[in-house]
């Protein structure tokens, strides 16, 4: 039943955008999850809500103004952080709210839209055109390449902007080009599974890598396949069970995170009974 | 140092001044209302307000609660929306659980345009996610769309001036008159219908939400639909599915999509079936201000509709 | 020839002098050992140096160059070990991707550098080990084969052995003198344990605020003069210092 399904083009385009996706999202989430800002794909999702009410209103392409505004207010909220000495986690709190504010109001002005809202909230993958795939597939290339390219530095700020700024990295330019990639990543998976769930996806599959203590290139890799296994298999169960295809996928990769936890607290339990036997005999 | 507090102090007089006079210029229509003896007459969403305009010409002040060119099923009202509807002299609903708000508005005088139709509720339609669309309708299982088949707009026409002679008297004929001609124009797009759908190869079309029911049975088609009643909510792959096998079964190339909503849903559908096409069938549930401006009214969207429809029948 | 030229130094910060009218040079091959209480300023006179800060006033030349040009040449060429910060412990990178990060510009020899710099602090065994699971010595030699994988001119180090065992700071010790006579780095090097600055550094330069004494170790320790007058202005740096913060 699955493999005859995969003879539909929106199948195939779901599985291929939806692969794009969960790559990107878990290459950006990385760096996201370790420079100890999680919440800042959710920030920007919901200031591109706000974009995207802004172009609903205006009459101009939603994603566009969805992903000004997200690059506008990831930059704002950067420039909070250096000059007003903002925590970071309140700063997440101002974009995330204002965006969703903006939003609502704009909504409200309106007296509601005539486009389908709930697509932008919960997603849908289901629904990629051609184009989309397309266009989601070359961002997803660009997104990549530059952050190869970039993978060392971008590490090394990551694991100490100091340092990194000492060695004579261009810093304030190298994170204002991760915050563009970062906005780029998350207007593109927010498409696919909603504005409410893309921090999902940038942030769980990490989380879960971490827990396997390996370096860093092992960590992405590892990441970008849980990830990748989280949406393949998420849209298989979304499809046997008839359920909702976003939803589906952030729980199959949450089910993939309690596994690992679950198997390594055995193993550490192992671990720990073996070194006392030793110690004993 | 006198001089700035002075300029402070203005500014803060000026400042709330400002807000008021914005607040009381930004609704001039409750003012103006105050003064006016016509009656005034809101309706729920777009064709009650063109069948209510149309009996009452220039007798009353009709308005829209909806405004014009929203997709109606998931509008709440406003506060300001709920004092229109309490402030209005009639308040003009289609009924059948389509306004699940209607209730709480507490107007005056309220003219339930599918009262006394006798829904005979039916569940052959086989596609789309059915049990979502069933308790989205809350009316008991009884579907809303009546505008869409001229003969229960007729009906509903019939109920909007009987209220309009109960809450007026003075206007009866003037009411009597304006609903005849109005009632003469749907007889004849009934029979334009009938002639031309008269010579279809196809009676089965597919909907982009349960809103042609009543039009189906009443010139013997058979609509599947991609969604319930309401169009909206996260589509299921299953459901995608269905409608593809389903297109493909009845040799169904086109697949309907409508005015308010975005069409990426029946785009893909229709990539997926062979010479797959889209067109748009509107439930007429909203007229944008443009197409307003142009003059496009209800029985001009109904024939664009019978032309759309002409095509994915494939009549002659 | 003078590596390190600094003219007339003075920085401040929120109302408070922290650096004053310092001056001093560095020859190259030379290991200069910074001495001077807490809050002496050290710490802010690296960080003028490594362009963190530049609202000071007066120069700092290094390999003769201004550094507020901000020629990233001459910042490559320095090797920076921070005052002992705790690696994450979870961070996801090995001892060898931590190294790569030192190198400005990778090619095919980059990896015989990276083992080269693992090899020099004895770590080469360690390498697809994670960071966070080294001992602090470990992680701190780490650090210290990153900033010299890229083979710079200048390592500068604030207090690098604090928080790390005597054995480890005996042997980080050697592995400092070892990369200054073989590698021919310079290196300038902040600490309070005047023993080991007696033992390892060629001068002194002895900070509080102000430069207290500059000059070659022997001239420093051999001055009882100098050394009862250094703990004494130690003891008062303490004091001042104890009564700011109750002030402020």
């Amino acid at each position: 039943m699955i493999l005859e399904v995969l003879e539909f083009g929106f199948m195939q385009r779901a599985l291929i955008a939806g692969i794009s996706v969960a790559i990107t999202s878990s290459v950006i989430g990385l760096f996201l999850v370790l420079r100890r800002n999680s919440l800042f794909g959710d920030a920007l999702s919901h200031a591109a809500f706000g974009g995207i009410a802004i172009g609903l209103a205006t009459n101009i392409y939603p994603l566009w103004t969805g992903l000004t505004l997200s690059i506008l207010g990831a930059v704002g909220i950067t420039k909070l952080r250096q000059y007003a000495k903002i925590p970071a986690d309140a700063t997440v709190a101002i974009l995330l709210s204002s965006g969703l504010a903006l939003g609502i109001l704009l909504i409200s002005l309106s007296g509601g839209f005539t486009l389908d809202l709930f697509s932008f909230l919960f997603g849908s993958i289901m629904l990629v055109s051609v184009e989309d795939t397309l266009a989601i597939l070359a961002m997803t290339g660009i997104i990549l390449s530059i952050i190869i390219l970039l993978y060392r530095q971008l590490m090394y700020i990551t694991f100490d902007e100091e340092q990194a700024r000492v060695s004579g990295l261009p810093i304030s330019k190298l994170n204002y080009l991760f915050i563009i990639l970062a906005s780029v990543a998350v207007i593109v998976s927010m498409r696919l599974v909603g504005i409410l769930l893309v921090s999902s996806l940038l942030v769980i599959p990490n989380v879960t890598a971490l827990l396997f203590n390996k370096g860093f290139k092992k960590t992405a890799l590892i990441s970008v396949s849980l990830s990748i296994f989280s949406v393949v298999i998420g849209i298989a169960i979304s499809y046997a069970a008839n359920l909702a295809p976003a939803g589906t996928i952030v729980l199959v990769s949450t089910a993939v995170f309690l596994t690992v936890l679950a198997a390594r607290h055995y193993s550490k339990k192992k671990q720990i009974v073996k070194k006392l036997e030793e110690a004993r005999s | 140092m006198n001089q700035s507090r002075v300029a402070l102090a203005a500014i803060a007089t000026l400042i709330p001044l400002a807000m008021i006079t914005t607040v009381y210029t930004g609704r001039p229509a409750l003012q103006d209302r105050e003064e006016q003896e016509k009656i005034t007459v809101v309706a729920s969403f777009y064709p009650l307000y063109e069948f209510a305009s149309r009996v009452v010409g220039d007798r009353a002040e009709v308005s829209s609660l909806v405004p014009a060119g929203v997709e109606p099923h998931d509008w709440e009202p406003t506060a300001e929306d709920v004092s229109r509807g309490r402030a209005a002299d009639v308040l003009v609903i289609n009924g059948a659980g389509f306004e699940r708000w209607a209730d709480d508005m507490q107007a005056k005088v309220v003219a339930n345009t599918s009262e006394g139709i006798e829904f005979n509720y039916r569940e052959e339609n086989e596609a789309g996610d059915d049990e979502q669309g069933h308790e989205d309708a809350g009316g008991g299982g009884v579907n809303p769309h009546i505008w869409l088949d001229p003969m229960l707009a007729k009906h509903q026409i019939d109920k909007i001036r009987d209220v309009m002679a109960s809450s007026d008297p003075a206007n009866t004929d003037y009411y009597n008159q304006n609903a005849d001609r109005f009632t003469a124009e749907l007889d004849s797009l009934d029979a334009f219908i009938r002639s031309e759908l008269a010579d279809c190869n196809k009676s089965d079309f597919i909907a982009f939400h349960d809103a042609f029911t009543h039009f189906s049975e009443r010139y013997g088609l058979r609509q599947h639909s991609i969604h319930g009643v309401s169009p909206e909510g996260e589509i299921l792959p299953q459901t995608i599915q269905q409608i593809i096998e389903l297109a493909n079964g009845f040799g169904i190339n086109i697949i309907y999509s409508e005015d308010l909503i975005d069409s990426r849903l029946a785009d893909t559908i229709a990539n997926e079936i062979p010479n797959g096409k889209v067109l748009v069938l509107s439930p007429i549930e909203g007229i944008g201000n443009e197409e307003q401006a142009a003059g496009i009214r209800y029985i001009d969207k109904m024939k664009q509709n019978i032309a759309n429809l002409k095509e994915g029948l494939e009549c002659r | 020839m003078q590596i390190v030229e600094i003219d007339r130094l003075s920085y401040a910060y929120s109302g408070n002098l922290v650096l004053d009218n310092i001056s001093f040079t560095i020859d190259e091959g030379d290991i200069l050992g910074i001495i001077g209480p807490n809050g002496a300023g050290k710490t802010t006179l690296f960080s003028c140096m490594l362009g963190l800060l530049d609202d000071y006033t007066g120069t700092i030349k290094i390999l003769g160059e201004d550094i507020k040009k901000k020629n990233n040449k001459v910042f490559k060429s320095i090797g920076y070990i921070q005052q002992k910060k705790t690696i994450e412990q979870n961070f996801p990178a090995t001892v060898e991707e931590i190294v790569s990060l030192g190198i400005t510009i990778t090619d095919k020899t980059s990896k015989e550098k990276i083992a080269l710099a693992l090899e020099t602090v004895g770590l080469l065994a360690q390498k697809d080990r994670r960071v966070g699971e080294l001992s602090g010595g470990q992680q701190q030699r780490v650090l210290i084969a990153k900033a010299m994988v890229n083979n710079p001119k200048l390592l500068i180090l604030d207090e690098p052995v604090t928080g790390i065992d005597l054995e480890m700071q005996n042997k980080f010790y050697s592995l400092l003198e070892k990369l200054n006579q073989e590698n021919k780095i310079t290196i300038i090097w902040a600490s309070h344990d005047l023993d080991a600055v007696n033992r390892f550094a060629t001068s002194v330069a002895c900070i509080n605020r102000s430069m207290f004494f500059h000059g070659k170790t022997y001239e420093f320790f051999e001055n009882p003069d100098l050394l009862k007058a250094y703990s004494e202005s130690s003891m008062q740096a303490h004091m001042h210092l104890h009564n700011h913060t109750h002030r402020g």
